[in-house]
């Protein structure tokens, strides 16, 4: 029977592990329904424009693996009102929404389908983990550039063709440790974080730049963490390596996890620097009654890419409103979604005549910077090999189960 | 490092109960069950939401176990009346897409935001000098010696007992001999799904509190089962709490840190070679 059991658990524990991790086919079912039902939501009917509509495209994970639901609604918004406001030249945007389901294969496909059969004439993505990094060669061929509202893997941010509006993790994780070093004042600075396939360098590399602007050396680096760790045996490294503030990139699953292990074991005097993916309302509930950050004993801060959502700053007011209209939740993703669509908008209302994918990638090329309050420092696409112009982050810290801003002024990576 | 390896005991402790799990679902009802800890998760996260709108931690948890078991029922009788006579590969097999589907169900209803897991047995038991033993590792692992010791007790003691090994060790006889076999079977799948429920409720706080990242306890679960070559429970037990030191003691070692997860595999692969060690190739193959 034993001899039996054997094979069966190899074989079973390999398929799962490999259907989970590896390509996350866990949720074909469910996508498949959620990508028609908001590719019908997103796809805005034309309203006061008419005319021959320009087509964009949008992929996102918005199912999957590690989903972002919310992905492209907020870009959604902004061409519905366009479109209400009469449309770029009197032709409303039609904007076609795919869903990658965080499997490569289908992210390959739909940005295929988007390009070749919708013919759009550029894209405005979403939140996804894969979709630079299986995509960006085919935007490439293809001549198609991308304003990404979230950027994720490091393809996103070095390649020709794609260009995030966020500070994305690699700039994220410099610009925390920076923050660390430079405005807490930490010579102890460590950062331990997911490292998904191919991220290895980016990640490094984020790290050195960080050496380069402070001068130091982090005290503990270990990117070997992953979705399913207890994060209490990281935490007790972190302490015993000395570390003054702990970067943690990861998502806020983990970070919630994280402070709970902080409170268990009483592990105080430590700044823990979650990057913008935990910097959410859900997070801030959920640790409304911690004891180490009530009580001072740690301190949580997160880095915002966009002018912090949470507060009520003016800057915020226009996408505020916009997001209250529609009914989509105030988060990091809808504000870079949001000014992705508009950055987008402003490149087509650049374009004299047709608006043909060629014209469009010009127009960008063009877009050098593109001012919004809700950014630090004015978004580009630009020429180029990679783009990361979002090098700036505001730092919000948790208290009481709310979010405070800590740094009125940005904090900017200088460029060397 | 002592601090380190046991902060492991958490998971450790986890991992254990959901190898005697494994083992009791082998043992009884012939089914390796890969959806155990998914059906454990279903249950704590709706205990969790339950908590979130407001209700006490204990009713709370009782619902959520209730919802595990009554899960685990559901799936017992679908194994009970379309694979009863199946092949143990097969309904390994159904217990695979039985966990794809409760991934998928359950990313749907729980989302992909996170929320406030509640801790029933928080803070620190003691301490063995710097190192802190959590309350919810003491609980659980204390559950899991309790339910190995229970279940041992009750297939040797009770009629009961001896009615679900005479099922599970010739089930056609035992049917044809009048034992409701379906009803026993479906019995055990409930059982068990409420105890893995309470032991993941337990844990859920220290973890990543997502659908998957809680379902996939089960691959380190069935290591554990693995080492007590699925029929031995107290050396499951045993084999789980040891995994969760090493991976503990493992993260203590920044250069050996990222092959912690590595683990379980190389547990079922030393297994495998091992329990296979007197085949004769042709035979084996």
């Amino acid at each position: 029977m034993v001899r039996r059991a054997v094979p069966v658990v190899a074989a079973g524990m390999a398929a799962v592990a490999l259907a989970l991790t590896a390509c996350g086919a866990a949720d074909d079912e469910s996508s498949s329904q959620a990508a028609t039902a908001s590719a019908g939501t997103a796809a805005s009917p034309p309203a006061e424009a008419s005319g021959e509509p320009i087509k964009v495209g949008g992929l996102a994970s918005l199912t999957g693996p590690f989903p972002f639901p919310d992905a492209t609604k907020a870009a959604a918004a902004v061409f519905e009102e366009v479109n209400a406001a009469g449309g770029v030249d009197g032709r409303p945007i039609e904007y076609h929404v795919e869903d990658d389901k965080g499997d490569p294969a289908v992210a390959t496909q739909a940005a295929r389908s988007l390009i070749q059969q919708q013919d759009v004439v550029g894209l405005v993505s979403g939140a996804s983990l894969l979709e630079c990094a299986v995509n960006a060669p085919f935007y490439q061929q293809s001549d198609t550039r991308d304003v990404t509202g979230i950027g994720t893997s490091p393809q996103c941010f070095s390649t020709p063709n794609i260009a995030p509006v966020n500070t994305g993790p690699f700039a994220g994780i410099t610009v925390s440790m920076y923050y660390a070093s430079e405005e807490l004042g930490h010579d102890k600075v460590c950062v331990i974080g997911n490292q998904p396939d191919g991220w290895n360098d980016a990640l490094t590399a984020a790290v050195d730049r960080w050496s380069e602007l402070s001068g130091l050396e982090p005290a503990m680096v270990d990117f070997g963490l992953n979705s399913t760790d207890d994060l209490t045996p990281f935490l007790l490294r972190a302490v015993k390596a000395g570390c003054q503030a702990l970067v943690l990139e990861d998502v806020d699953f983990q970070t919630i996890a994280a402070v709970k292990a902080v409170d268990t074991q009483g592990i105080k005097d430590i700044d823990l620097l979650p990057l913008t993916t935990s910097y959410s309302e859900q997070v801030a509930e959920a640790l409304a009654d911690s004891k180490a950050i009530n009580s001072g004993a740690i301190r949580l801060f997160a880095n915002s890419e966009f002018e912090p959502f949470t507060g009520d700053s003016s800057a915020n007011d226009e996408w505020r409103a916009l997001m209250e209209k529609h009914g989509i939740p105030l988060t990091s993703t809808a504000q870079g979604d949001y000014i992705a669509a508009k950055a987008f908008i402003a490149a087509l209302e650049t374009i004299e005549g047709e608006p043909t994918r060629e014209a469009v990638g010009e127009a960008l090329v063009n877009l050098t910077s593109f001012e919004t309050p809700m950014m630090g420092v004015p978004y580009a696409f630009g020429p180029g090999d990679a783009h990361n112009p979002n090098q700036a982050s505001k730092f919000v810290q948790l208290k009481d189960g709310e979010w405070t801003v800590v740094t009125p002024d940005w904090i900017v990576l200088p460029q060397d | 490092m002592l601090q380190s390896t046991v902060a492991g005991l958490t998971s450790g402790g986890a991992y254990a109960l959901l190898g005697v799990c494994a083992v009791l679902m082998y043992r009884m009802v012939g089914v390796v069950h890969f959806a155990q800890a998914a059906v454990a998760t279903f249950g704590t996260l709706v205990a969790a939401e339950l908590f979130h709108d407001g209700m006490a931690i204990a009713p709370a948890a009782a619902i959520g176990v209730a919802i595990g078991a009554g899960l685990s029922l559901l799936l017992g009788a679908v194994m009970a009346i379309w694979f009863a006579q199946a092949p143990i590969e097969v309904r390994s097999t159904v217990a695979i897409a039985m966990l794809l589907g409760l991934l998928t169900v359950g990313s749907r209803l729980f989302g992909g935001s996170p929320r406030e897991m509640p801790d029933p047995y928080p803070g620190a038991a003691f301490r063995i000098g710097d190192a802190v033993v959590t309350t919810s590792a003491l609980v659980v692992i204390a559950f899991t010696v309790a339910l190995a010791a229970g279940v041992g007790l009750l297939l040797a003691r009770t009629r009961f007992g001896v009615l679900v090994r005479a099922q599970s060790e010739r089930p056609v006889t035992a049917e044809l001999l009048g034992i409701r076999v379906r009803a026993l079977s479906v019995a055990v799948w409930t059982g068990v799904g409420a105890a893995a429920t309470f032991g993941v409720f337990v844990v859920a706080p220290t973890r990543p509190s997502d659908v998957t990242s809680l379902s996939l306890l089960i691959l380190p679960g069935l290591a554990a089962a693995l080492i007590g070559l699925f029929r031995h429970v107290w050396v499951a037990l045993a084999g789980g709490l040891a995994i969760g030191l090493a991976e503990g003691l493992l993260t203590h070692f920044g250069s050996v840190s990222a092959y912690r997860q590595v683990i379980p595999f190389a547990v079922v692969l030393v297994v495998l070679l091992w329990s296979q060690r007197r085949e004769v190739w042709d035979v084996a193959r």
